[in-house]
């Protein structure tokens, strides 16, 4: 039996979509015959100052076997798991560090324009072109993630999405009147930027916004200054069945983060047969959304998105179950299988 | 014979070190062929078999830090702390970035906080004494050279592996015998009857003397006869006079400026009490104190500074620089003004002490054979130092540097992590 290490950077306490896929990923693998594990080293992300040394913690490793046991394939997903050491590396990056990379010098990110913060940046984008170098094969959660790989550090990595966490529960029973939101409250999902659009539709549209996070209080103090609190419902987390079933209820999906890796909400949407709206800056989310085929892509104001909002609802139901089966459609093939299949190719 | 390259700022350099180097010449000169480095030489540092570097926390020893971090050699370390060295070798130079990667890489993400406060004249004068910032040239040396129980105690927790020496401070007394008191007081055109308290040395902000003045301000209501001698320089920045004038101190205080080495002793010889109190303390060894000790004055320090531990109770007196100290100064200084023989027996007692454990020769036969020890074992000591060295502007090294602070704060700083071949690949970069 193969054995394969899955190195998975995590912060204590939290869960999120990147544990959620490291945890799928070791039980995809033994469900394919695999003898799999998850080495997991916390990582904290600020201050800045930290980073590298935090990072440098992998290096330090010595993952080739254990306990007599020899390590046939490392995966490191996410930074700075993949500057761990192995002959046998094959990267499913789920994204770098973003603020030394895309988000440098934006509004989200805690580096400073100081020559030490520089040098940091400098440092991170040197070791990961490094590190993701000694790989056999590296592949990404989303064409966006490998073209941002190919832009700032000149490699190839080939798109491999993941299946959402419920593959085969999602359906849709009806094109009700909310649009609907799932996932972390953080600020680079601009959920500030929907409430706000909110407040301007004009057709009756409701939002209803499922998940937990540090931005829930500031939004709610936002819907409650915006007026918007019979429009706007902060569902909090919600159980599984739950989801399914907001899914299944709601008209659309609403899903704008600034230039997002992946997307599930996107795809979880798709299977569930709801149109997405969308901005044009949403990265990943763009690979899956074309306006008018599978959902409303609009500019990221406020202005923009209410009026996406206001034209969906102005659509006959017909329409949008259309959109909602191109969608079906174009994330059908998503599978764990492929998955694996890719990820494992040099030890099978 | 030895070719000792001694690195130190000369007379007439303003600096206490730059004395007791010119005192300890002499005493060397017969046991090594010495060659003295008092300035910045440039490109073409001297040819030596070991260089010995004096360090102290001023300006005036920059080119001896830069040269103690360019070749390894014993570290004499006059100060424990370095931090206005650096200071200076980096913010004061324009490299405000370079003195935060000093203060980040000695002490962590606390350090850089700290620095981006002293970079910006925020720090006091507590904090820079918190964080000495003497890891490099500590990591660096060959070993270490301390004038006091307590900074070597430092070293050795930071360094437990390192050769390591603590050396007493030689007494030097430019007039031998020490002139008698009234006959300093003659010379010195100070009054025959008056009680004399002398502080001794460049005044500056951590002597304590505010609390000096108003503690000699009430002593003179009630006498007179009190005197408070500033014998040395002034820090400009020191409001002295305004001080005296606040507490109502008025003529009671003389300050005499820069002194000679002889007139210097004999203000020592005309005090009835020497007071060399020093708050925050870098774990420095005052000349001073050893001197005032040898002419035989009763000398007051500060409790906990370096001085108080590396001398008997009894030899010097302690006053704890709390809240407490001026009630404590004004309560020794009272209770020796009423009692000459007390002053005489404390007197007569630390002459007789540093006399026993401070004379020239012996010091700098001690010296002399430690940095004999340090040469034998140069050349496997160079040799680790230069393996664990790397090029601190290259990826690799910062690297390496982030790494080694780990090791560092668990003080594993004689160990070879065997870095190199696990982080060369990612400075690297692609093949």
């Amino acid at each position: 039996m193969k054995t394969v290490l899955v190195c998975a950077a995590q912060a204590p306490f939290v869960t999120g979509g990147a544990e959620i896929l490291v945890s799928e990923l070791r039980a995809n693998l033994e469900r394919r015959g695999f003898r799999a594990d998850v080495a997991a080293v916390p990582f904290k992300w600020y201050p800045v100052s930290e980073l590298v040394r935090q990072a440098l913690a992998w290096r330090l490793l010595d993952v080739t076997e254990s306990g007599g046991l020899r390590v046939d394939l490392v995966i490191p997903t996410k930074f700075p798991s993949f500057l761990v050491r192995h002959p046998r590396k094959v990267a499913w990056l789920f994204h770098q560090h973003r603020e030394a990379y895309d988000l440098f010098g934006t509004p989200y990110c805690s580096f400073q324009d100081t020559p030490e913060d520089v040098q940091i940046r400098d440092a991170i984008q040197a070791m990961d072109t490094a590190a993701l170098t000694e790989c056999r094969s590296v592949y990404t959660i989303s064409r966006n993630v490998a073209e941002r790989l190919r832009k700032y550090n000149g490699l190839h990595g080939e798109s491999l999405y993941p299946p959402p966490h419920h593959l085969g529960r999602y359906r849709t029973e009806s094109y009700g009147d909310y649009l609907f939101y799932a996932g972390r409250l953080d600020r680079l999902k601009r959920l500030d930027l929907a409430v706000d659009a909110m407040q301007r539709v004009r057709s009756g549209a409701r939002l209803k916004i499922a998940g937990a996070g540090p931005l829930a209080e500031e939004l709610r103090k936002q819907i409650e200054g915006l007026g918007v609190a019979d429009r706007v419902e902060l569902v909090g987390f919600v159980s599984a069945d739950e989801l399914i079933a907001l899914y299944a209820g709601a008209r659309a999906a609403y899903y704008a983060p600034l230039n997002e890796d992946y997307g599930y909400v996107t795809v979880e949407a798709f299977l569930s047969r709801k149109p997405v709206v969308t901005t044009t800056d949403a990265g990943g989310v763009l690979e899956f959304v074309t306006a008018g085929e599978t959902g409303v892509v609009a500019e990221p104001t406020p202005e923009a998105i209410a009026h996406a909002i206001d034209t969906l609802w102005s659509w006959p139901e017909a329409r949008l179950r259309e959109m909602g089966e191109a969608g079906y459609a174009r994330v059908a093939d998503i599978s764990w299988d492929a998955v694996i299949d890719r990820l494992t190719e040099s030890i099978r | 014979m030895t070719r000792l390259a001694v690195w130190s700022p000369l007379p007439p350099s303003p600096s206490g070190i730059a004395d007791y180097v010119a005192e300890s010449l002499p005493a060397l000169g017969p046991l090594f062929d010495v060659v003295t480095v008092s300035e910045d030489p440039g490109t073409t540092p001297p040819e030596a078999d070991l260089h010995l570097y004096h360090l102290g926390n001023s300006p005036a020893h920059g080119f001896v830090y830069r040269a103690a971090r360019a070749r390894p050699g014993v570290a004499f370390l006059h100060d424990w702390s370095l931090h206005h060295l650096v200071l200076h070798e980096t913010v004061e130079r324009g490299d405000v970035s370079g003195y935060l990667r000093e203060m980040r890489r000695a002490y962590g993400e606390t350090g850089a906080f700290v620095g981006r406060q002293v970079a910006r004249a925020l720090g006091g004068d507590l904090l820079p004494a918190l964080f000495p910032l003497n890891d490099r040239v500590l990591e660096g040396s060959l070993g270490v050279v301390t004038l006091s129980a307590q900074t070597a105690a430092r070293v050795a927790r930071r360094l437990p592996g390192r050769p390591r020496l603590h050396l007493p401070h030689h007494l030097s007394l430019p007039v031998e015998p020490p002139p008698a008191r009234a006959d300093s007081r003659t010379h010195l055109g100070l009054p025959a009857d008056a009680f004399v308290v002398t502080a001794p040395g460049l005044a500056t902000v951590n002597k304590r003397l505010d609390a000096a003045v108003r503690v000699m301000a009430r002593l003179r209501a009630d006498h007179p006869e009190a005197l408070l001698v500033v014998a040395g320089a002034s820090d400009p920045r020191l409001p002295l006079e305004a001080w005296a004038s606040a507490a109502g101190l008025g003529d009671g205080l003389r300050v005499t400026g820069r002194l000679p080495l002889d007139d210097f002793e004999r203000h020592l010889a005309a005090a009835d009490v020497v007071l060399a109190l020093r708050f925050p303390s870098h774990g420095e060894m005052s000349g001073a104190v050893v001197r005032a000790l040898g002419v035989g004055r009763p000398v007051l320090v500060s409790a906990g500074s370096a001085a108080a531990d590396e001398f008997p109770e009894g030899v010097v007196v302690p006053i704890d620089p709390g809240p407490r100290e001026e009630a404590e100064l004004e309560a020794f200084l009272r209770h020796l003004h009423g009692s000459p023989a007390l002053r005489e027996t404390i007197g007569t007692l630390a002459s007789v002490h540093v006399r026993e454990n401070h004379g020239l020769l012996a010091t700098a036969e001690t010296l002399a054979g430690f940095l004999r020890a340090v040469e034998a074992g140069q050349a496997p000591a160079l040799a680790a130092l230069q393996a664990d060295r790397t090029d601190e502007g290259g990826l690799l090294g910062y690297l390496m540097e982030e790494v080694r602070w780990g090791a560092r704060d668990l003080g594993l700083v004689d160990v070879r992590l065997g870095l190199e071949g696990l982080l060369e690949p990612l400075a690297r970069g692609p093949r």
